[in-house]
């Protein structure tokens, strides 16, 4: 395939100039990247290769971009560019250095996301972009870590190579990592939301685990794996490798840190992941777990991490006195709150999202609803409204007062912060 | 709860075999030498992006066929000195060697014992522009027998008019893996682009190796011809079938078992 060089000059649809400023990628099946200077500002250009410049999948993309982006997630294509020659490709944002691809950041120890609170993030964005994508009729068909790009330090993620994304259930040109395609779609399904789902589960194990869920004793055992044997191991005989009954497939002794990071998870982690990657949830596509039942859980361990004072090591809290995983160091939390589904410990890093607290949107379930705060003086506990709407907080006497953002309640057993008659939040 | 930054990759297995019979003396050995140092510099780039671990041996054959390490190296850190052409093409000694390097003892040592992360199945690359001067159908037989040969993507390169194109195909994996090359200028661009697509294609360890060398061919072709249309395009492509070169082994944790 030609390449462009540097300086090379093409036109958008507008016959403004975009200057091609350097190569960023030619390994991709589908296209090379490069980056762009477009009246000064730097873009990249994903430009295809012969064989996928079709009339309908220009016609697909220029859909998209006449549609816009369903998520603020997703990278999506701003403007065709055609070469005159039948060649085209796309204008898309330049992410900035600090994202980096799941892929990457799995291969290379010098990157790292920084906390599980920063997985948290990511893996919730990551359901609620794909949600909004379900909710439209499409789906993404190949969510990998080649797809998902982040910034280690805070979890934000985006979501490269949508050009994927269609309403079509057609697995034409599918081209994407096998290891993340459902047992359906490899036995030639077409792919669905269900697909996506159990796709989703999987990048969420990768990025809290570095771990594959079905790579396990049977994976690194094989001393060749061969096609065949990929077959059964993601397709006829899925096994994952914290399966309650089958230990076949448990994880070797080179896999200490998958092991240690599943002890710490809370209970309930334990047992969604048991579902989502169970034998029920391969074989029936319709019983994998779905993304608001993800939401609600990852949003509830996002505000049970708690960092130890001594050693600055992550805790999943699940009870008011309980040692840390890091240095041992007995932790104990006085305050505990209680939410419409559950209740927590509450710790001076817990922040809560509106989805935590009531049944809202897509577009507002991870936007935050409040946080802990701490007096300076008394050192005592309080939550502070940061819903960006005045609230009730409800005294020990019953009585009722207005609580308006950025105001805080105190922590005291039996006080209750209230939206209209609703409790969303009790002291226990 | 830490972070594990500790993500355990398969290895891949590259066994490059390279005539460097006296045929080859000149540009074409300077191609394959060219060759050899872009592809460790494109895998040492994009180490990174790999979800395998690229390891490698290089043999050579002329009057007798040697392997160029003791064990195989990281891709990534391969280094090597400028081959030197001379002598006859010895196919059968070529055979014998390939036999011995694709075992357990060599190639596929897992010194790292109960830890060992195990291999995908590997790549093969023979790159010829001549006849045997030696028989080999014994020596070959024998090499058939070997699972991991059986079990490898199989790419053969013939150069020029003279290669021995039946020959070399007999060792591809397929009909589409035979990618041959006729202007000594192209050799290197050739073994670089076949060398990394097949390595990034590895990843998808459901493909059959006939449908990687197929996607391989048809890959280097486009880049090749620029957009031309190829050299056979009048030419009939065979689907090929997923089956007909990889081994039906029953697997279990012991890794393999023979049919």
């Amino acid at each position: 395939m030609k390449k462009f060089e540097p300086g090379a000059v093409l036109h958008k649809q507008n016959d403004a100039k975009v200057v091609v400023k350097a190569l960023l990628s030619d390994t991709g099946a589908t296209a090379c990247l490069y980056t762009v200077s477009d009246g000064g500002k730097e873009k990249a250009l994903k430009w295809f290769r012969p064989d996928f410049c079709s009339a309908e999948y220009k016609r697909r993309i220029a859909r998209m971009i006449a549609d816009g982006a369903p998520d603020a997630a997703f990278v999506w294509p701003q403007e065709l560019i055609e070469d005159g020659a039948g060649g085209f490709g796309y204008l898309m944002e330049l992410l900035p250095r600090r994202y980096h691809t799941l892929t990457v950041i799995q291969n290379d120890p010098s990157l790292r996301l920084k906390s599980f609170r920063a997985v948290c993030n990511a893996a919730l964005t990551a359901a609620r972009a794909f949600a909004v994508l379900s909710r439209n009729g499409k789906y993404f068909k190949d969510i990998s870590p080649r797809n998902t790009m982040i910034d280690c330090d805070t979890g934000t993620l985006r979501i490269i190579d949508t050009d994927n994304i269609s309403s079509s259930t057609s697995n034409k040109g599918i081209d994407g990592t096998p290891t993340y395609i459902a047992p359906e779609v490899m036995a030639g399904a077409p792919p669905t939301k269900y697909s996506d789902l159990l796709a989703y589960a999987t990048l969420v194990f990768e990025m809290f685990f570095n771990n594959h869920p079905l790579h396990g004793k049977r994976y690194f055992k094989c001393i060749c794996l061969t096609p065949e044997i990929a077959v059964k191991l993601y397709q006829t005989d899925p096994l994952f490798i914290f399966d309650e009954h089958n230990s076949d497939n448990a994880p070797m002794a080179a896999q200490e840190n998958v092991v240690a990071i599943w002890n710490a998870m809370p209970e309930h982690m334990r047992r969604l992941f048991r579902r989502a990657f169970g034998r029920t949830a391969y074989a029936n596509p319709e019983s994998r777990v779905q993304l608001e039942e993800w939401a609600e859980h990852l949003m509830a361990l996002r505000s049970e991490l708690a960092v130890c004072p001594c050693c600055g090591e992550e805790n999943a809290i699940e009870k008011s006195v309980q040692r840390c995983d890091g240095c041992g160091t007995t932790l104990k939390f006085e305050h505990r709150i209680k939410l419409p589904h559950y209740s927590l410990p509450l710790h001076k890093n817990t922040t809560l999202l509106k989805g935590q607290v009531a049944t809202v949107k897509w577009s507002e379930m991870l936007r935050p609803f409040a946080a802990a705060v701490t007096d300076k003086k008394s050192h005592r506990f309080g939550i502070v409204n940061l819903s960006g709407t005045e609230l009730t907080g409800e005294a020990l006497n019953g009585k009722e007062r207005a609580v308006r953002p950025l105001e805080v309640v105190p922590c005291i057993k039996g006080i209750k912060l209230k939206s209209g008659a609703r409790t969303l939040i009790e002291f226990i | 709860m830490k972070i594990n930054n500790y993500y355990i990759l398969k290895r891949l297995a590259t066994l490059f075999a390279l005539d460097n019979s006296g045929s080859m003396n000149g540009d074409k050995i300077l191609q394959v030498d060219t060759s050899i140092s872009t592809i460790q510099k494109v895998i040492h780039e994009k180490t990174n992006e790999l979800n395998v671990q690229p390891v490698c041996q290089i043999i050579t054959f002329s009057s007798e066929a040697t392997p160029m390490f003791d064990s195989p190296v990281d891709m990534a850190d391969l280094k090597l000195d400028p081959l030197t052409a001379y002598g006859r093409t010895n196919v059968g000694d070529l055979c014998e060697v390939m036999d011995k390097e694709l075992s357990s003892a060599r190639m596929f040592r897992t010194d790292d014992g109960d830890d060992s992360p195990g291999f995908v199945a590997p790549v093969i690359f023979i790159l010829s522009d001549g006849h045997s001067t030696q028989s080999y159908e014994e020596q070959k037989r024998l090499l058939e027998t070997n699972k991991w040969y059986n079990a490898a993507t199989r790419i053969v390169i013939p150069i020029g008019d003279d290669a021995d194109v039946e020959m070399l195909k007999s060792f591809a994996s397929s009909d589409d893996a035979v990618i041959p090359v006729n202007n000594v200028e192209d050799i290197a661009e050739l073994l670089t682009d076949a060398t990394i697509s097949t390595i990034f294609m590895k990843e998808k360890t459901h493909i059959s190796s006939a449908q990687i060398s197929s996607d391989v061919a048809h890959k280097v072709k486009e880049e090749m011809t620029d957009n031309e249309e190829p050299i056979d395009a009048d030419g009939s492509t065979e689907t090929p079938d997923p089956d007909d070169n990889s081994g039906k082994w029953e697997y279990d944790d012991s890794g393999w078992i023979n049919p």
